[in-house]
C-alpha cells in the first residue's frame, strides 16, 4: 500500500515493526504499519489529530493494554524480541521502554521520591545508592541546579517545564533503552521547550527516542528520522504514509499527502 | 420660598451631599440608590439564613446542656462519668454506656474500614467498567438505606445466626459490630471512591510506564495520593457509627454494663437515650440530655478533626508564594531530610570527575540500579495475591449488600398488595395495611422540605456569591458541618425539648418537621453551594456586562442554571428524611393516626417498622414496610441520579 518507508538503511534496528494492526474494541484504529526504528536515534511521528500516532506510540510499551477491549495484530520487536509475544510481561517491558506524557504527571510526592520511585520498584533500598541515582538523574535532566536544595519539596509545586524535566529525570533513573515522548512540549512554556529539546540531543547517543509532535518545526529540529501517519477517511483505520530521513522528507516528500501536510494544506 | 422648596432633595437622596457629588454622578446614583438598598437588604436576608445553621448548632448545644444541668449539679460531673447506671435507684453514671459506644464503634471500624477501602480500590482500580458502574450504583443506593432496615436485618438474620454460633441470645457487641460495619461500608466506600477518582489518570499512567505493577501503582502511588480523602471517609464513617441509634438499639441487648464478652448484651449512649426517653422524668431525663451533650461534643470533635486534616489540601490551591513558603518551612522542619539534601548537594564536590562525561553518569546509574536486591517473592506473585485480596473484599462487600437487598425483597414482596398500601392497621397485632404511616412519613417530609429549602438555598447563595472568604464564612462552614454530624437521636432530644415542650407544639408533624428540617439543612446547603459554584464564571460575567445587579445575576442566571443540581440535593435530603427514625421517635409520636393538620401526631413508616420488628408480633407487616420504605428511598435516589445526569448533559459534562 505505501511505498515510501525504506529508511533507515545504515542504522542498527532498535524496534522492528511489520504489518502492525490495532483495534479499540471494534474500531480498527491502525493498519499495516511496517517500519524499522533506528537504535539510539531520534525518530519523530507526525500527522494530523486522530491519525493514530499516539496510539502507535503507546503500543510500543503496551500502555494500551490498560485500556479495556484493545487488540493488536502483527509484529513488533524490541532488539529481536517480540513485544507482544507469549510470556512477555508488560511490566518488565515498561522498565526498558520509558515514557514521557503530554501533560507533566509527577506523583504527588517529593522530588526525591519521584525520581527514586523507579529504582525502588527495582529493589534498590540503600539510601546512598538512591541518593546517587537521584542526583545523577536530576543532573542528566538538567534540573539538578534548580532543585538540589529542595529535594523534599512536592513535585507538583514546580513549574510546568520543571515538572516535565522531573518526569524525564524519573524515567532516566531507570535507564530505559527506549524513550517514548508523547507531545512532551505541548503543555510547557517556550524556554522549557528549548531545555527539553537540548536534553533529547544529549540523550540520543544512549537511547532510542521516539517523539510524537504536532509541531513541524520541532520535528525538523530534533529528529533524525520522521514518520508521517494519516487517517484518510473518518471511520477507517489510519496508517503510516511516509517514513524517511527528516531532512529529505522536508525537502522532497515523495507522497503527495505528505507534501500537503507539511506545507500546511490540511491538518 | 418656592425656590428653596425646589432645592430640597428628594427624600431617598437625603444623605447625599450635593456639594460633593456633581449633577452627573447624582444622576447615576439616582438610578442605583433604590436598587442598592434592595441589594443590601437582600444580602442581609441571605446572611441571616446562613446564620440559621450557626444558630441551630449553638441552640442545640446550649439547650441540651441546659436540660442536662440538673443532673450535673445534683450528682456532680464525677459521678456522671461513673460506672453505675441505675436510674431507679438514683445512679446516673454513664461510663458503661460511653464504653459501650466506643466498643461498638471501634469494632465496626475494624471490620468495616478494610472492607470498604478494599471494595473502593477494587471498584475504581481493578474491576472492569461495567461491573464497577453497576456495583458502585448499588453501593451509592445502599448508603441511603435507612438504618432501621440494617437493624432489622441484624435482628432477624444476624442475631439468630450469631446466637447459634456463640450460645446465648445473640444480642451484644458482636452483632452490633457486624450490623454497623455493614451499615458504614457503603458510606466509606462511596467517599473513598470519590477520593480515588479525583486522582488524575496521568499519575497512574506515569506509574505503569515506569514498570510498576498494578499493586505497586495502587500501593505506592494511588493510595498515598488519596490518603487525606480516605482518612476523611473513615472519620465520617466513625461519626456515623458512634451516632447511630436504631440499628444499634435493635441488636445490642440494652444492658448498661461493661460487657463480659463480645456476645453478652451491652448498651450505648444512643440506644439508652432512645430506650429511656419515653418514660423517664426528672433527673433521669436530665441525665439523658447529659448523654446527648457528650454525643454532641464527640461528633463536633470529629468534625473538627476532619477539618484539620483537610485544611492543607484546601490550602494547596492558594497562592504560589504561600506554597513556596510552606515548602520552605517544611523543608527546614524536617531535619533528616535536610541532612539528606545537604549530603546530596555536597556530593558533586567530592566527586568532580563525575561531571566529565555523559557516559560516565549513565554507567553510574546503571551500576547503582544493579545493586537493587531481587525481592524474595516475585513482583508478579505479590501483584496477583494482592489483587486477589481486593477482588475478595469487593466480592464480600457486594455479596453482603446484595444479601440485604434480597432479604428485604424476598420477604417483603409476598406482603405487597393494594390492601397493604392503602389499608389501615387493625387490632393489637397491626394487621392489615400501613396507609396512615405512609401518609405520616410523606407529610412530615414535605413539611420539613418546605421549611428547610428556602433557608438552605438562600444561605448557600450567601456563602457562594456574597460572602468574602474569611473567619465568618469559616465559622458558618464549621457550624454547618457540625450540624450535619449531630447524631440523629440528639436532634430528636433537642426537638423534643424545644419544639414539643418549650414551644408547646406537642408531638406533632410540625415538631418533627422542624427537627428534620434542621437535619436536612446542611445537606441542602452543601449541595446548593456546590451547584452554584459549578456555574461557570463567564456566564456571570455576561450578565454583569449587561448591567445586571448582583441579585439579578443570581436570581435570573445563576440559580436557574444551578437548578438541576440543587434539585438533586433536595431529593437526596428527602430520601434521608423519609428514612429517619431517631429524630422523629420523640417528636412525632407513635400513635397510628392519619395526620390532617401540622399539629396532628402520627407514626411514620420507620417507627412502625421498628416497633413491629422489635415486638416480633407481626413480621409480615414489618417486611412489607421495610420493602416499601426501601423502594421509596430507592426511587428518590434514582430520581436524584437522573436529575444530576441530566444536568451533566446540559452543561456539556461528559
Amino acid at each position: 500500500m505505501t511505498e515510501y518507508r525504506d529508511a533507515p538503511k545504515n542504522e542498527k534496528t532498535g524496534i522492528h515493526v511489520a504489518d502492525f494492526n490495532f483495534w479499540y474494541g471494534s474500531f480498527h484504529a491502525l493498519t499495516g504499519v511496517t517500519m524499522d526504528i533506528a537504535q539510539n536515534k531520534i525518530t519523530s511521528f507526525i500527522g494530523p489529530s486522530g491519525c493514530g500516532k499516539s496510539t502507535f506510540l503507546r503500543c510500543i510499551n503496551r500502555m494500551n493494554d490498560l485500556i479495556e477491549g484493545t487488540r493488536t495484530q502483527g509484529t513488533m520487536e524490541l532488539d529481536g524480541n517480540d513485544i507482544y509475544g507469549p510470556g512477555v510481561d508488560p511490566v518488565d517491558l515498561r522498565r526498558r521502554v520509558g515514557m514521557i506524557f503530554q501533560q507533566p504527571n509527577p506523583f504527588p510526592k517529593s522530588i526525591y521520591d519521584n525520581v527514586a520511585f523507579g529504582p525502588r520498584l527495582q529493589g534498590v533500598t540503600s539510601k546512598s545508592d538512591l541518593d546517587g541515582i537521584v542526583e545523577e538523574s536530576l543532573k542528566r535532566a538538567n534540573l539538578w541546579k534548580e532543585v538540589s536544595n529542595q529535594l523534599n519539596k512536592n513535585g507538583l509545586a514546580l513549574s510546568g517545564g520543571q515538572q516535565q524535566r522531573l518526569c524525564i529525570a524519573r524515567v532516566l533513573a531507570v535507564q530505559p533503552d527506549v524513550l517514548l515522548m508523547d507531545e512532551p512540549c505541548s503543555a510547557i512554556d517556550p524556554t522549557s521547550v528549548q531545555k527539553v529539546e537540548d536534553l533529547m540531543y544529549e540523550l540520543a547517543p544512549e537511547m532510542t527516542i521516539i517523539i510524537v509532535t504536532h509541531n513541524m518545526q520541532q520535528a525538523a529540529r530534533v529528529s533524525d528520522y520522521m514518520a508521517f501517519f494519516l487517517q484518510e477517511h473518518a471511520g477507517e483505520p489510519a496508517t503510516l504514509i511516509e517514513y524517511g530521513v527528516t531532512s529529505e522528507i522536508f525537502s522532497s516528500p515523495r507522497d503527495q499527502r505528505t507534501e500537503d501536510y507539511i506545507t500546511g494544506r490540511f491538518g | 420660598m418656592a425656590k428653596e422648596k425646589k432645592l430640597q432633595k428628594p427624600p431617598h437622596l437625603e444623605d447625599i451631599d450635593p456639594n460633593t457629588s456633581g449633577a452627573h454622578s447624582r444622576q447615576l446614583q439616582l438610578v442605583s440608590r433604590s436598587t442598592m438598598i434592595k441589594e443590601r437588604a437582600l444580602e442581609a436576608l441571605f446572611l441571616a439564613c446562613a446564620c440559621v445553621a450557626v444558630l441551630a448548632v449553638l441552640l442545640i448545644f446550649a439547650f441540651t446542656l441546659y436540660k442536662a444541668l440538673p443532673v450535673l449539679s445534683d450528682i456532680g460531673l464525677l459521678s456522671f462519668f461513673g460506672m453505675d447506671w441505675a436510674p431507679s435507684s438514683g445512679h446516673y453514671g454513664i461510663m458503661a454506656l460511653l464504653v459501650g459506644s466506643v466498643i461498638v464503634t471501634a469494632g465496626a471500624l475494624v471490620i468495616g474500614v478494610p472492607l470498604a477501602i478494599g471494595c473502593a480500590v477494587y471498584l475504581t482500580e481493578i474491576a472492569n467498567k461495567r461491573l464497577s458502574n453497576i456495583v458502585s450504583t448499588a453501593v451509592d443506593l445502599l448508603a441511603g438505606v435507612p438504618s432501621v432496615i440494617y437493624g432489622f436485618f441484624g435482628l432477624v438474620i444476624l442475631r439468630p445466626w450469631l446466637a447459634d454460633l456463640t450460645g446465648g441470645l445473640g444480642f451484644g457487641a458482636l452483632t452490633a459490630w457486624l450490623v454497623l460495619a455493614i451499615m458504614i461500608v457503603p458510606t466509606i466506600t462511596t467517599l473513598t471512591m470519590d477520593a480515588l477518582r479525583s486522582i488524575p489518570m496521568g499519575v497512574r499512567e506515569a506509574s505503569y510506564s515506569m514498570g510498576a505493577t498494578k499493586w505497586q501503582t495502587i500501593y505506592k502511588v494511588v493510595l498515598p495520593a488519596a490518603k487525606l480523602g480516605i482518612v476523611n471517609a473513615v472519620v465520617l464513617g466513625m461519626g456515623r457509627a458512634i451516632g447511630e441509634t436504631m440499628a444499634v438499639l435493635m441488636v445490642v441487648g440494652n444492658a448498661p454494663v461493661i460487657p463480659e464478652n463480645i456476645s453478652s448484651p451491652i448498651s450505648t449512649l444512643t440506644s439508652q437515650i432512645a430506650l429511656d426517653m419515653g418514660y423517664s422524668s426528672g433527673l433521669h431525663r436530665s441525665a439523658l440530655f447529659g448523654m446527648g451533650v457528650v454525643l454532641f461534643i464527640i461528633s463536633a470533635g470529629l468534625v473538627g478533626i476532619v477539618r484539620l486534616i483537610s485544611r492543607p489540601r484546601e490550602a494547596k490551591v492558594d497562592t504560589a508564594k504561600a506554597v513556596k513558603e510552606r515548602a520552605e518551612k517544611n523543608y527546614r522542619a524536617k531535619a533528616t531530610d535536610y541532612e539528606l539534601a545537604e549530603d546530596v548537594a555536597k556530593a558533586p564536590s567530592n566527586l568532580p570527575e563525575l561531571e566529565k562525561e555523559q557516559e560516565h553518569s549513565r554507567q553510574r546509574i546503571k551500576r547503582l540500579l544493579a545493586s537493587g536486591a531481587k525481592p524474595k517473592v516475585s513482583k508478579n506473585a505479590t501483584n496477583a495475591t494482592m489483587l486477589g485480596v481486593f477482588r475478595a473484599t469487593g466480592a464480600v462487600t457486594t455479596g453482603v449488600l446484595v444479601l440485604i437487598i434480597l432479604f428485604v425483597l424476598v420477604n417483603g414482596l409476598p406482603v405487597m398488595s393494594l390492601d397493604f398500601i392503602f389499608g389501615w392497621p387493625q387490632g393489637v397485632n397491626a394487621e392489615g395495611g400501613i396507609f396512615p404511616t405512609i401518609v405520616s412519613s410523606l407529610y412530615v417530609t414535605v413539611l420539613a422540605m418546605l421549611i428547610c429549602t428556602p433557608i438552605a438555598v438562600l444561605a448557600a447563595v450567601y456563602l457562594a456569591e456574597y460572602a468574602k472568604q474569611g473567619r465568618l464564612v469559616n465559622f458558618i462552614r464549621y457550624a454547618t458541618d457540625t450540624l450535619a454530624s449531630v447524631p440523629s437521636i440528639v436532634m430528636g432530644l433537642f426537638g423534643f425539648a424545644l419544639f414539643v415542650e418549650a414551644f408547646g407544639f406537642g408531638l406533632s408533624m410540625l415538631s418533627a418537621a422542624l427537627a428534620l428540617a434542621l437535619m436536612m439543612l446542611p445537606i441542602v446547603m452543601r449541595t446548593t453551594e456546590e451547584a452554584i459554584r459549578a456555574v461557570p464564571r463567564y456566564i456571570r460575567w455576561g450578565a454583569y456586562g449587561l448591567g445586571a445587579t448582583k441579585w439579578q445575576v443570581v436570581s435570573r442566571v445563576v440559580l436557574p442554571s444551578a437548578f438541576p443540581r440543587i434539585a438533586t440535593g433536595i431529593v437526596l435530603a428527602i430520601g434521608r428524611a423519609v428514612g429517619e427514625t431517631a429524630v422523629v421517635l420523640y417528636t412525632m409520636g407513635q400513635a397510628i393516626n392519619l395526620p390532617i393538620t401540622p399539629m396532628d401526631s402520627g407514626r411514620p413508616m420507620t417507627i412502625h417498622l421498628y416497633l413491629l420488628a422489635n415486638d416480633g408480633i407481626n413480621m409480615q407487616a414489618a417486611y412489607g414496610t421495610a420493602l416499601l420504605l426501601m423502594l421509596m428511598i430507592l426511587a428518590f435516589n434514582l430520581f436524584a441520579r437522573y436529575l444530576s445526569r441530566k444536568s451533566a448533559k446540559k452543561t456539556g459534562g461528559k
